[in-house]
């Protein structure tokens, strides 16, 4: 070569242009007969957890209909940023996909992370669950007006609740609810603990006084006559637990919260391949095998297409602003 | 709360069904394989499992969980033995006496003892399971974080007794245990330490890859730079004869020592949220104390190995206690059981012994099964593991490091694994070079996230005074061990200190 | 690599000072005397405390007269074929971490392998089947049994 070749911006953007060309030409080759190799789905909480057993039973439908191994891999850790920001960064070419839970309308008010929800492209919301507000049985309140009287009158920070880490979902849950009331975001205090099976044992050994936790998480207790749901923070009662009243029939506040779970890939998913999937993620939550599983857990079935699960994401990013800026948990 | 005969005649018909059995095998074979490769654990060979699971009905996908779960606890003591590689964390424990003993040509009384052992405290385990699960249980609900702080601080001070030559170095050593389980997003306050804004280090020093690195890659360092080229022979001598010849007067020396480790394992088993590993720790330094040979223990002595194998096995059964009566998990093996219960419609509970007790007994029975065909199919693992000793060290180091490196990917599923090993490998190389112990890192790694959460919960609690640590009556009892320990410990050293000096007076 | 127990106590003394100032970052709760803060000060005080006592020993020792280097290499570790073992087994690491991603588990892991197995005068032969078949089980038994998702690299186009 003679002619020495200098980089100039416009031939650098051009060369970008001719490789981007490159390589979208391929990519809409191959969204025609998209999955042509295996998915890979990643769930970022641990294994045997409620989100893991979502993800997999998710996969396994997924399946089943797209005709390609769907591999769940947990990628855990840092209260669920390491696993989302694994599914932000992954390639936007359908074959990594992940559940995307309520976490990441919190991690970015913490300071924990860049990360929102408008880096992943919804592709369906499969699950909600409100928490329930849970005292043990011999606690001597039977109804959620008899626990609010009872926090009203109590000095603040002499009530204790328990049941997910500082600043996590069931926590900002608790606050809202403090606040609906009129009271202090802190006036019950927030015992932080690893998860909601040890909230649920120190409520029953006495260490703390409520839980609010969603039902599939209390069912055990619940059914051994050990603890009681108060109330539920749902717009209506649920058809497993028709007992339950919500916040708001009886009076008891006027908030509503709820955890959520769907299946997103990463920013800029091909809209052919984001279609396939969220159609199929439609079929899969009228699938009555799914629907009974979720059932035999206590997980609530909702099932929302791409448009309304991006509301839904945003919307929470918002509340959750609010909640935690009142716990003082807003930093940086 | 004893069953009829009819219902445990449904429940050996359960049992004894071909495909049961057929389960219960392979199973036990895919256990074996877990737990003999460092790196791949009993939690993980259960979550494999789950997703096959979901295709089977309720007895054979129990056993499937049960038996493999029980064997990879015992299968970890196999490279432990050969490679002083622990498989698993559980045998960390004791994986310098094992090793110490193989290298002394006891191979085979080193693994025979695990087996049988690991057998008989799997058979307590599920004795104390089908006798006293309600009980126990109840016993398990008093534990508030008051309650696990004094026991993570107990399980602390069992340093004192594991370390032994320098005990100034094996402070330092559990201190940066310590250090190490602060790395990552601590869940009390919700704030990052010592992550140098990395994402992946938000997640912490996950525990199996840091004991990959420590244990195993340190041990592969240290092997390769030793081969120097011309040395190629095994540490550990090859050893044939029949594999329990000699086990039986191991066992009749310490009886005491097999029931006290699995009446401590079935113990800490039935408490959420520690396992087999902290069972292991503790009986072994249990056992040192009260041993009339402390002196020996590290250095290839059976008594410690009779008590940690003992407890770890009949922990794995003990941990069913809360979870089948109060569906709380005893640790993560049974946090994925509880899941798998749910779904095949047998919830937890104290219902499930009214609603389905074929079932429940069905489970108790097979835990009886799969601590039994513990004994023929360890002793198959071992025929088929001991000609790895035949294989040259410069062969066979390398192909270790393939399994170690893939087996700390496999952990997190991502490279962060790999250098998290990486890490600690150069770190324990250069500890133990430098006469520092790894052991006590181990500890410090496992218990120091409880210790430091139970201790700022309790404060969250009690508003900051000290005082409620001693107000429940358990928490109490607990307290006072753990403080008398250490009037003890420094009553004890007061003693020879003077002793020594008196001793250096009359030299003089 | 071994360091003298003064040289040691210096640095834990140094690793304690690191834990304290970074943990003097860290909020406290609201209303709470302690915080995330305090298990990583009290271990840092307990880092410097024991590095102070270190340096005190190998003092006492040398007023004995006992004396060790600051820094003194293994034996095996002064000589090439020990420096070459540490060398690729860390080469070995690195490969899965830096080139696996873009090129795939089972090149790094075999070419990885071979060089170990040659620098330790292993057979060619036995040195090129122990490697692809040390690759290949790996590979089956975690990326193909237990669905570790391994890099694939070349093998992408085949699946």
């Amino acid at each position: 070569m003679t002619t020495s070749f200098k980089p100039t911006r416009r031939g650098v953007i051009a060369g970008a242009a001719a490789l981007a060309a490159a390589g979208t030409a391929p990519m809409r080759a191959f969204a025609q007969d998209y999955p042509s190799r295996p998915i890979t789905m990643i769930v970022p909480w641990g294994a045997g957890g409620g989100t893991d057993a979502c993800g997999r039973v998710i996969a396994s439908l997924l399946e089943r209909r797209l005709g390609q191994p769907v591999n769940v891999v947990n990628r855990t850790g840092g209260s669920g940023v390491v696993g989302h920001s694994a599914i932000a960064t992954s390639a936007p070419d359908g074959y990594t996909l992940g559940v995307v839970t309520v976490e990441i309308a919190m991690m970015h008010h913490q300071g924990l992370t860049e990360l929102t929800s408008t880096d992943f492209t919804p592709l369906g919301l499969m699950n909600a669950d409100a928490p329930a507000i849970t005292v043990r049985a011999d606690s001597g309140w039977s109804t959620i007006g008899e626990l609010v009287e009872a926090i009203k009158a109590s000095a603040p920070g002499e009530m204790k609740a328990t049941g997910t880490g500082q600043g996590g979902i069931w926590h900002l849950a608790l606050v809202g609810w403090l606040q609906a009331l009129g009271l202090e975001p802190n006036h019950v205090t927030w015992v932080p603990s690893e998860g909601a099976a040890p909230g649920m044992q120190d409520l029953i050994a006495g260490g703390v006084d409520l839980v609010p936790v969603s039902l599939g998480e209390t069912k055990a207790m619940v059914d051994a006559g050990r603890a009681v749901n108060l109330a539920i923070m749902a717009e209506e009662r649920l058809g497993t637990h028709p007992d339950v009243p919500t916040l708001m029939e009886s009076d008891a506040g006027d908030f509503l919260i709820a955890v959520w779970r769907g299946i997103c890939g990463p920013k800029d998913l091909p809209a052919d391949v984001a279609d396939k999937l969220s159609a199929a993620l439609a079929e899969i939550a009228a699938d009555p095998e799914y629907t009974e599983f979720m059932a035999s857990r206590s997980f609530g079935v909702i099932h929302q297409p791409p448009a309304e699960h991006a509301a839904t994401m945003a919307a929470t990013d918002e509340t959750m602003g609010v909640a935690m800026r009142a716990a003082g948990l807003v930093q940086g | 709360m004893l069953p009829s005969l009819d219902v445990l005649g449904q429940a050996f018909l359960l049992v004894m069904d071909p495909q049961v059995l057929l389960v219960v095998l392979f199973a036990g074979a895919f256990g074996m394989f877990m737990g003999a490769m460092p790196g791949l654990t009993a939690t993980m060979a259960v979550a494999l499992l789950v997703p096959l699971t979901f295709f089977m009905d309720p007895i054979p996908a129990l056993a499937a969980i049960v038996t493999a779960s029980g064997m990879a606890i015992f299968a970890g003591d196999i490279p432990g033995a050969m490679l002083r590689i622990p498989g698993t964390p559980a045998s960390a424990a004791y994986v310098e006496d094992s090793y110490r003993l193989s290298v002394a040509g006891k191979l085979n009384l080193s693994l025979g003892t695990n087996i049988i052992v690991s057998c008989i405290g799997g058979l307590f385990g599920v004795t104390v399971l089908i006798l006293g699960a309600p009980v126990l249980a109840e016993f398990a609900l008093l534990f508030t974080s008051f309650e696990y702080f004094w026991l993570a601080a107990l399980g602390l001070s069992c340093a004192i007794f594991i370390a032994s030559t320098d005990p100034l170095k094996a402070a330092v050593a559990l201190m940066i245990g310590l250090a190490l389980a602060t790395v990552g997003l601590d869940p009390t306050s919700g704030v990052p330490r010592f992550t140098f804004g990395q994402i992946d280090m938000l997640s912490g020093i996950e525990f199996i890859p840091a004991m990959i690195g420590l244990f195993a890659l340190a041990e592969i360092l240290r092997g390769m730079i030793r081969l120097g080229g011309q040395e190629t022979h095994q540490d550990v001598p090859p050893t044939s004869g029949p594999l329990f010849k000699g086990v039986g007067g191991v066992i009749w020396t310490y009886p005491k020592n097999i029931l006290r480790g699995s009446t401590l394992g079935t113990l800490i088993g039935a408490l959420p949220g520690a396992g087999a590993d902290i069972a292991a720790w503790m009986s072994y330094a249990v056992s040192k104390r009260f041993s009339k040979t402390p002196e020996k223990y590290g250095k290839g002595h059976v008594e410690g190995l009779v008590d940690a194998s003992a407890a770890n096995n009949s922990a794995v059964a003990g941990s069913w206690i809360p979870a089948l009566v109060f569906g709380i998990p005893g640790d993560s093996i049974t946090a994925i059981v509880i899941g798998v219960l749910y779904m095949k419609g047998m919830n937890p509970g104290p219902t499930v012994f009214l609603m389905n007790p074929q079932l429940i007994y069905a489970v108790f029975m097979i835990f009886i099964l799969a601590a039994l065909v513990m004994v023929p199919l360890g002793w198959a693992a071992v025929k088929v593991a001991r000609p790895v000793l035949r294989v040259p060290r410069r062969v066979l180091l390398p192909i270790v490091l393939s399994l170690c490196i893939v087996g700390a990917f496999a952990m997190t599923n991502s490279v962060y694994g790999i250098i998290l090993m990486a890490a600690m490998g150069i770190l324990g190389w250069v500890l133990e070079e430098n006469g520092f112990p790894v052991a006590p890192i181990i500890l410090g790694l496992v218990l120091g996230g409880m210790f430091e959460r139970m201790f700022l919960t309790s404060m969250i609690k009690s508003d900051g005074s000290f005082l409620e640590f001693f107000e429940r009556p358990v928490a109490a009892g607990l307290g006072v061990a753990v403080l008398l320990l250490w009037a003890w410990t420094l009553f004890k050293g007061i003693q020879s200190m003077r002793a020594r000096a008196a001793a250096r007076k009359n030299a003089a | 690599m071994q360091l003298s127990d003064a040289l040691s106590g210096a640095l834990f003394i140094l690793l304690g000072l690191f834990m304290i100032w970074t943990a003097s970052g860290f909020p406290a709760f609201s209303g709470q005397p302690y915080g995330a803060s305090l298990l990583p000060t009290l271990l840092g005080c307990g880092f410097i405390i024991a590095g102070v006592l270190l340096g005190l020993r190998e003092l006492t020792w040398r007023r004995a007269g006992v004396r060790h280097a600051m820094i003194s290499l293994l034996p095996p570790l002064r000589q090439v074929a020990g420096i070459g073992s540490v060398i690729l087994i860390f080469a070995a690491i690195l490969g899965q971490i830096l080139v696996a991603p873009h090129v795939g588990y089972m090149p790094v892991s075999v070419i990885s392998l071979l060089a170990i197995f040659l620098w330790h005068e292993v057979r060619p032969l036995t040195a090129i089947i122990a490697a692809i078949c040390t690759t290949l089980f790996c590979w089956w038994a975690f990326a193909v049994l237990l669905r570790v998702p391994l890099p694939r690299g070349f093998i992408e186009g085949f699946f």
